[in-house]
Order: structure tokens, then sequence, then C-alpha cells
């Protein structure tokens, strides 16, 4: 009696990574089935043996925010790498003296 | 004559640059965006996209405090790169003192027989269970390799009373190297205070050791969870309080708990008791992993949910109780608050990335063998080696401290380089388990997903950032706790 | 309040000067001729001793010019400064006469300079773009002079650190000829992040010397409006971790009016987050002077309507374990809650109570008000307490 679930995602909007990201925080409900045809990202998502149909409505709904957010987060990641290194830089520079220290 | 200018006159309207953060989901469509020191926001869905395509308008109510807090900045603005530096390094800083915490377990033998426990054997004269000094001088070399100048040593066992004469010994022997090594040395011993003696105050005084003893709950409970031959563990416990508190004083005897299925559904019988004998907080501790109950996962899932019930009810009450005025702190709230609220890291070894493995605290078991941990010797007892890191009658200390065991663990359970952990954004409160994951699912980093532990302390940081927006007086208190040394 | 500066009574001059007069006053008659030769003597009913370089005849005892008249240098003085005393040190200027330095004030305050670059919507001291830089000619002459029993010295302006390299010998000057004497600087801090000159600062290795910095909001945009100049809060922030860097001790100063109250809290956990390891905060009342009257409408709030505002801010400052100062404020407008943290601290000379304070059981507590506050508006709620101490 396990879920079953095809989504689609458009390729265009959405990265591999992102929805395999969003899978794995998952998987305490389903487990999924990736596919790339063409533009699109196809998605099966086949329910844990253990997990009711109600539990598993509700991680596919966690699910397609999760996707949308692991999208966001890898734009936000692209964009700081840089300025993150310079604080990280700072951070463990010997230069300047620690006021706490 | 107004030579003055107007706020729009100092306005800046320039496009902002966005800082490094994270983001996660709170409920239904709230997000929390957290920094690299630890700070946070709650920014509802709509805005969090706004604010990522780097549209917030200057006069929305958060622009101020994203900047404040260094979610965002101008391009040219060189101060929030300066103090989030600052505030990183002041957070790593305990990295570099390395090894504090050194559990020497002097003896398995135990006049307990606690279901839980996987480690005591019976009372008996057997002595083939005590650390003997050649193993208690090798540790102490071993300890004062560690560049750390605040040592800790801390006593276990079974029950470390049983085996005094090693306790001794290496108190003595450890102040006499103090001489010259010149660190702030602590001691405590843990025991559950059954076999107190005054000969043993005696010498706690002279040398200012601290107490830690268990506290499981009202009487009934706490016997139920700790047989004895006389079945009286909570009037010895009771007895041996007092007589403790009175040579040594109320601040050098302190409590844990340990949480059991009994323990779920009574948590303020559990804290009334606590306050009863006058402690001043609680460890409202997890459930035990280890034992018959890493058998079942689903059972731990189920116990995971109740155990949070027990959790957020217990800390409940003690926030009623300190609206009523009686000073009460939850400390494994506090030490989460401590990561939340300030740039300082408590040191507590289950909240440490890397992990505390090792790098916070090592143990030295009774045969010589040293672990990575309290956890590592548990499994170990439990029949899994994974963690055993040498012997310190043959190994040397960079044998043991360098040990692709140990080194492995701590890189690969890295939270910050782990699935899920590198993009959560409660990741700078939470840290790396590897010893629970491995017990759990044989790999340091486990699933995410599926970790007792990852659900736990989600809850928990969602739960109290929900506490401190709907009352500044929590808020306020729990700054209070954070702060706290 | 005390007059400082005025004009005086007749004066008679034995020789003649071409420049102000710098004079400690000594009210004692046995000191020895070698040093009455650089004093004044401040008369009366008592014997006369000779030998002094000047003269200073209160208000009252005019009879006793007779005994001056043609052989010694005097000047009556006014009854406004029948306050003077051992110690004192004064600057005679032809009619003029300023009273720099007060033997018996806990709190003295030295001008280093008028000029400043901020231009704050509630300054006390409004700027003034001229050099005066005969301000530090007098000071580095009167240093000297002050007893070195003094405890306390504070340094202002304008922005006392504009005055550059003679400010930090102004500090040197103090350390050396009153190692025991504790400094206090006003500033705004911007000088500071220029590294070099912070690093000539910390290098005079005064014993015991805070600079005391306003800091008015979390949000930059609203602090650089409040003190009216550009990037003021980046430089400041930077000036404030460059001294904290070279363990020099820093005090940040919060004046509270509508601007920043309306962040307040904001701000206290902005400095409990980024700069923990200052020494102090304080949190200041208003002063009714200077630029505030100008800019009332963006200014003025009731403390009675910011007490629970203060409140949580002295609360979070406090839950940091900072060290924390609540000044200028009358008790009956605060919280129990901030009573730790009250200080009885509008300066001697400044303070006064209003008929509403009439049968309070707390004035010896209170500070009172500023009498720039008396003149010139003050809150509507102050209410007299009828105990001496609160029940809780």
């Amino acid at each position: 009696m396990a879920g079953l679930t095809e989504l689609i995602f458009d390729g265009q909007l959405y990265g591999a990574v992102a929805i395999q990201k969003a899978a794995y925080r998952a998987m305490h409900a389903f487990t999924l089935d990736l596919k790339v045809d063409g533009d699109n990202i196809l998605c099966t998502l086949v329910g844990n043996i253990t997990t009711e149909q109600e539990a598993f409505e509700r991680a596919v709904e966690e699910f397609r925010k999760d996707v949308l957010d692991y999208q966001l987060r890898a734009q936000l990641q692209v964009e700081t790498a840089p300025i993150r290194n310079l604080i990280i830089g700072l951070a463990f520079s010997n230069a300047r003296l620690n006021p706490s220290e | 004559m107004s030579k003055f200018q107007g706020l729009d006159a100092y306005t800046r309207s320039a496009k902002y640059e966005l800082l490094p953060f994270k983001f996660d989901r709170l409920e239904g469509d709230n997000y929390v965006i957290t920094n690299m020191t630890g700070e946070y926001l709650e920014v509802a869905k709509p805005e969090l996209h706004v604010l990522l395509a780097k549209n917030l308008a200057t006069e929305h109510p958060l622009f101020a405090s994203l900047r404040a807090k260094h979610f965002i900045r101008y391009a040219d603005e060189q101060a929030p790169l300066d103090l989030l530096a600052l505030k990183l390094r002041t957070r790593l800083s305990r990295l570099t003192g390395f090894t504090s915490l050194h559990i020497f377990v002097v003896t398995l033998r135990c006049d307990h027989s606690c279901p839980y426990c996987q480690v005591s054997r019976q009372m008996d004269g057997e002595t083939s269970f005590d650390m003997t000094s050649d193993m208690a001088d090798k540790a102490l070399d071993f300890v004062f390799r560690s560049p750390n100048p605040a040592i800790k040593i801390e006593f276990q066992g079974g029950e470390p009373l049983l085996n005094f004469e090693v306790v001794r010994y290496v108190v003595e022997a450890a102040k006499r190297r103090n001489l010259e090594e010149k660190r702030d040395l602590e001691f405590v011993i843990a025991t559950t205070l059954s076999l107190l003696t005054d000969d043993v105050l005696a010498f706690c005084h002279e040398h200012d050791i601290i107490l830690s003893t268990s506290l499981d709950g009202p009487a009934d409970l706490h016997n139920a969870n700790r047989p004895r031959v006389g079945r009286d563990s909570f009037e010895r416990f009771e007895a041996g309080l007092a007589k403790a508190r009175n040579v040594l004083g109320v601040d050098k005897v302190s409590a844990l708990m340990t949480t059991t299925d009994k323990s779920l559904p009574r948590v303020r019988e559990i804290i009334d008791e606590y306050v009863r004998l006058g402690f001043n907080g609680i460890f409202l501790r997890a459930l035990s992993p280890y034992g018959f109950a890493i058998k079942t996962r689903k059972f731990m899932t189920y116990d995971t949910e109740r155990w949070l019930e027990f959790y957020k009810e217990g800390l409940a009450y003690i926030l009623e109780l300190n609206k009523a005025g009686i000073p009460f702190v939850e400390h494994y709230a506090s030490l989460i608050l401590k990561k939340m609220l300030t740039s300082n890291d408590p040191g507590y070894v289950d909240l440490m990335n890397p992990a505390g493995a090792g790098i916070a605290a090592i143990v030295f078991n009774y045969d010589g063998s040293v672990y990575a941990s309290d956890e590592s010797r548990m499994l170990a007892e439990m029949g899994d080696q994974t963690f055993r890191l040498g012997n310190i009658l043959t190994d040397s200390y960079e044998d043991i401290i360098l040990s692709d065991v140990l080194l492995d663990a701590l890189e690969q359970s890295f939270t910050l380089s782990a699935p899920m952990c590198s993009d959560c954004a409660f990741e700078p409160y939470c840290g790396a388990e590897p010893v629970f994951h491995h017990a759990i699912f044989k790999d340091v980093l486990g699933r995410k997903a599926e970790s007792s532990f990852c659900k736990r302390n989600m809850s928990i940081f969602k739960h109290l950032i929900g506490l401190m927006k709907s009352d500044t007086s929590t808020r306020r208190l729990f700054m209070q706790w954070a702060n706290a040394c | 309040m005390l007059k400082l500066a005025g004009k005086v009574g007749r004066i008679q001059l034995v020789e003649v000067q071409d420049r102000p007069l710098l004079l400690q006053v000594s009210t004692n008659p046995a000191i020895p001729m070698v040093l009455r030769a650089t004093r004044a003597f401040l008369v009366s009913e008592q014997e006369l001793p000779e030998g002094y370089l000047h003269y200073l005849i209160p208000e009252g005892l005019e009879w006793r010019v007779k005994e001056l008249e043609g052989k010694s240098s005097f000047t009556l003085l006014p009854n406004d400064y029948h306050y003077l005393g051992h110690g004192d040190i004064i600057r005679l200027d032809g009619q003029a006469i300023r009273v720099l330095f007060r033997a018996n004030s806990g709190h003295n305050s030295l001008l280093v300079t008028e000029q400043c670059n901020h231009y704050c919507l509630m300054c006390s001291q409004p700027p003034k773009n001229i050099d005066d830089s005969c301000i530090l000619n007098e000071l580095e002459a009167l240093i000297p002079l002050i007893p070195r029993e003094t405890p306390e010295v504070g340094f202002s302006g304008g922005e006392p650190t504009l005055a550059g390299a003679r400010f930090i010998n102004l500090i040197r000057m103090m350390k050396s000829y009153l190692p025991k004497t504790v400094v206090h600087v006003l500033s705004n801090g911007r000088t500071f992040a220029d590294e070099s000159f912070a690093r000539q600062y910390a290098e005079v290795d005064h014993p015991d010397i805070m600079i005391g910095i306003p800091l008015y909001s979390d949000d930059p945009d609203l602090h650089d409006y409040i003190v009216q100049a550009h990037g003021a809060f980046h430089e400041t922030v930077q000036g404030i971790l460059n001294l904290k860097r070279l363990n020099q001790k820093v005090e940040i100063r919060i004046v509270l009016h509508k601007q920043s109250i309306s962040r307040l809290p904001q701000l206290c956990e902005y400095i409990a987050r980024n700069l923990l390891f200052v020494d102090h905060v304080t949190l200041m009342g208003l002063e009714m002077i200077g630029f505030t009257r100008a800019n009332l409408d963006a200014l003025w709030i009731d403390p009675a309507d910011y007490r629970d505002v203060l409140s949580e801010a002295v609360g979070i400052l406090a839950a940091y374990r900072m060290n924390v100062s609540v000044y200028n404020h009358q008790l009956c407008l605060v919280n129990d809650d901030v009573l730790p943290y009250y200080r009885k601290s509008i300066s001697d000379w400044k303070n006064e109570y209003v008929p509403e304070c009439e049968g309070c059981a707390r004035k010896s507590q209170c500070g009172g008000f500023f009498s720039s506050g008396v003149r010139n508006g003050y809150s509507r709620a102050i209410t007299p307490f009828s105990t001496v101490t609160s029940a809780q």
C-alpha cells in the first residue's frame, strides 16, 4: 500500500540537484526515481512501505515546497560564495587582533 | 533657518548586496533566516523571495534589522564584514583549546543495576574491572598533552567511589603535575551518592571536587530506574545530597537525569522534585538510544514524538516557575540559546561541529582503552568497537589523536559538508553526532531525514524561536540563560 | 546653576598684563611665599596675607580694597562666584573671569575645541567652525596647575580628536602631571577609524582613561541622520573596533529621544552581539539646550512614555552582563527594574527640582533636572514619592 505520485518539473527552472536534495529530505516518507526527458525532469515518488497514505501526501506537498527552496538556496549560495570566502578569510587572518583576545 | 537635513537625506537608495545566509521553513509559509554566526530573523515567504531578488524596499519594516543583523549590506560597507569575521572567530576560538574533558572510568563495579546501563557489573570484590595506577599515570600523561589551559577530569564508572583509591591517586598526581603545568584544573566525580562517606567528602572538600549525581525524579520513578539491593537508591541519594551540600557547598553538587519511558508522562513531577531538593536547573535529557531501543527504528520515531511532548511540557512548566519568581533553568535549552543569542560556544560535546568526540572530550576506560566519547564506550560495551581509538598502555598520544578512526569520523560527519545539514538554516545551532548516527545507521553521517537526533533538535530550535517571538519577557529570560557562565 | 563665566567688578593691576592670567585660588594664609607668588588669594574677614600675585575680593567685602589700594593687584568678584574655593583655577582676561577648574566638583570638563564634524540634532554645545587652537594653548597651561589629587577630569567639545596630535598630547600631559586622575573623553570616535591615530593614542598608555562614544541606532541611516553626517555610523564602529583591538576602554553613550527610542532594543541587541567587549553602556536623558530646542518636534518624547522601552533596553544589556548606567532621568520616570542601573548623575552645578517635586521622599536619591529642563520643558508625569524605598 505504498503511495505513488508522478511530478514533472521544468528543467529550465529547476535543477536536478535541487530535486535530489528535496528528495533526500523526504526519504523518511518516500524514495524518488528521477528521469530527464528533454526539457523536463520526471519524478516518480514511491512511498515507503511503512508510510501511511496521509503522511505520504503531506510529504509530497513538503517536497514540492522544498524543491523551490533548494533551487533558491543554490542561487543564493553561488551569489554569496565570494563574500563568504572573504569573511572566512578575515576571520582566520592573523593580521589584526581580536578585541576579546 | 534649518541647517538640518531630514531623514531622507541620509537614507541610502543604492541596491543592496546579499551577505551569506541560509533559510528554512518554520511553520506554514513562515521562514527563518540565519547567518554564519547564528543570528536569525523570521521572514514570511513572499518577503523572502523579494529579499532574495534584491528588491526589498528600504522602508520595509524588516530592512533595518536585515542590515543590522548582517544579512544584507551596501557594497561599499566594510564594517559588516569585519564584524561577521570577528563573531565567527569568537565562535570558533574554542577549537584551539582542543580536548578539555577527560573521563576516567575507574571501575565497572557498581552497587546499582540500572536496566538501561550498558556498562556496570555486579558489585563484588573482583578488581579485574578496576583501573590501575599504572593506567592512571599513562592517562595523565595523555591529559597534559592537551594544549587546553582548562582541563576537566571527570571520574565515572560503574560507581567511582568503589575504586576511590585510584580517584585519590589521580587527583593527587594531577595536582602535583599541575604545579608546573599551571592549568585551570577541575575535578568531577559522577556518583549516585549512595556510598558517600565522611572520608570521601573530606577529600572532595580538600581538593575542591565537584559531585555530579543522578536524580531521575520522584522517589518511585528514581527507584524504578535504579534498582539496588535494599531498594533505597532515592533515600540514600537524598541523604548523601544533604551531607555533600553541607560539607562541600550547594554549588558543588549538580544533578543529571536519565530519561526513560517511565519519565515521559511525568515531567512536571520530575521538575518539582528538582525544585523541592533545591536545584536551580534541570537538564531534560533525550532518551538514550543505546541498548534495546536501537533495534527498532519505528519505535524510535514514536519515542521522539513523545519525548518532544515531554520536553515542551517541561519547558513550559519551567517558564511558569520563572514567571512566578523562581529562577530555574533548563540546561539543554541554555546550551542551544547560547549558540542562538551569543557568539560564544558552550562546548557541549553532543552539539559541536566538528564533532566533540576526541577533540573536546575523551574517555579512558578501566582497561586502558581510549574512546572518542562516552557514547563510544557504551557502543563498545554492546560489542561495537568502532570508536575505540587505542590503548594508553601501548599507543602514543599521536597514535590516538591522529588515528584514522577519529579523523575520519570527524571529517565525514562535518555538518557543513553533510547532505541536508550543509543547507540547513539551523546548522549553526546543531552539531555532528558521528557515534549516535553510526549506532543507528552504521554510518557517521546518518540519514538526517530519518534521524531522531535531527528531528529532535530541529523541533527544539523552532520551538525556542517561537517562544521568544511570542513573549519579550521569555526572550529576555532566554538571554539570561544564554549568558550564564 | 552655578555661573562659571562673566564680567567682574573693579580691577586694579599693579603690573602690565598682555595676555589672560591663569590663577590658582588659595584660601590658605600660611602657604610659603614662593607659592604665593603664583597664586590668587580669596579674601575673607581674616587678616590679609602678603605676597600673593593677585587678590580676589568677594562682594560684601569691598571695604578691604583700601588695604590693597596701590599695593597689589586685585579683582572685585560679583556674588555669582561665592562658590570659589581653595584649589580652583580661574582665568582673568581684562574684565572677564572664567572658572576653568573647580576643586570641589566631581565633574570637571575641559572643552578642547568647538569644532565638530557632526551636527547632532540635540547638540548641547553647538559647533563653531573657527580656529580655536588658543584653547589648546590654555589647556596646556592649565593641566600642570590642576591639583594632583583630583579624582577625575573630562575632555569634551565639539569633537576633541579634531585637535589631532595636540589632543594626544593633552592625554600625555594628563598622564605626566596627573597620573592618578581618571580621564573621560567624549568623542564620536571617527578619528580612531584611522589606525595610526588609534595607535598613537594607545601608545600614550594612560593608566585609567575611557572614551565615551555615542551610537544612536543599529540602523546606520538613522544614526547618520541624528548626527547629521554621512558615513558617521561606519566610521564610528571602525573607531570602536580599533580602540578595542588596542585594549583601550570604550563606553557607548546613547541619548534618548524620539529618534533613538524608535529602535532602542534593537540597538542594544546590536551592541550585545557585535560590541560585547565595550566597557560600559550609558543611556542618557535629553538636555533641553543647544540645538534640541530647534529640533523639538523630531526629538521630544516624554520619558514617561518610553519607560517600558527603557526597561527592555536595560534588560537586554544586563542579560548580556554588560555594564549599564542610566543617567539624567528623574527617579519617578523609570520603572523599578531600572533602579539598579540608575545613577544620580546630573552634575552638581546643573541640577535643580521643579514644583511638582514638592514633598518627594526620594529627592536625595534623584538627580533632579538640568536647569535647562526646568526652563524649557519636562515630563508631565513628575510624581513625588511618598516613601523612601519602593514596596518590592
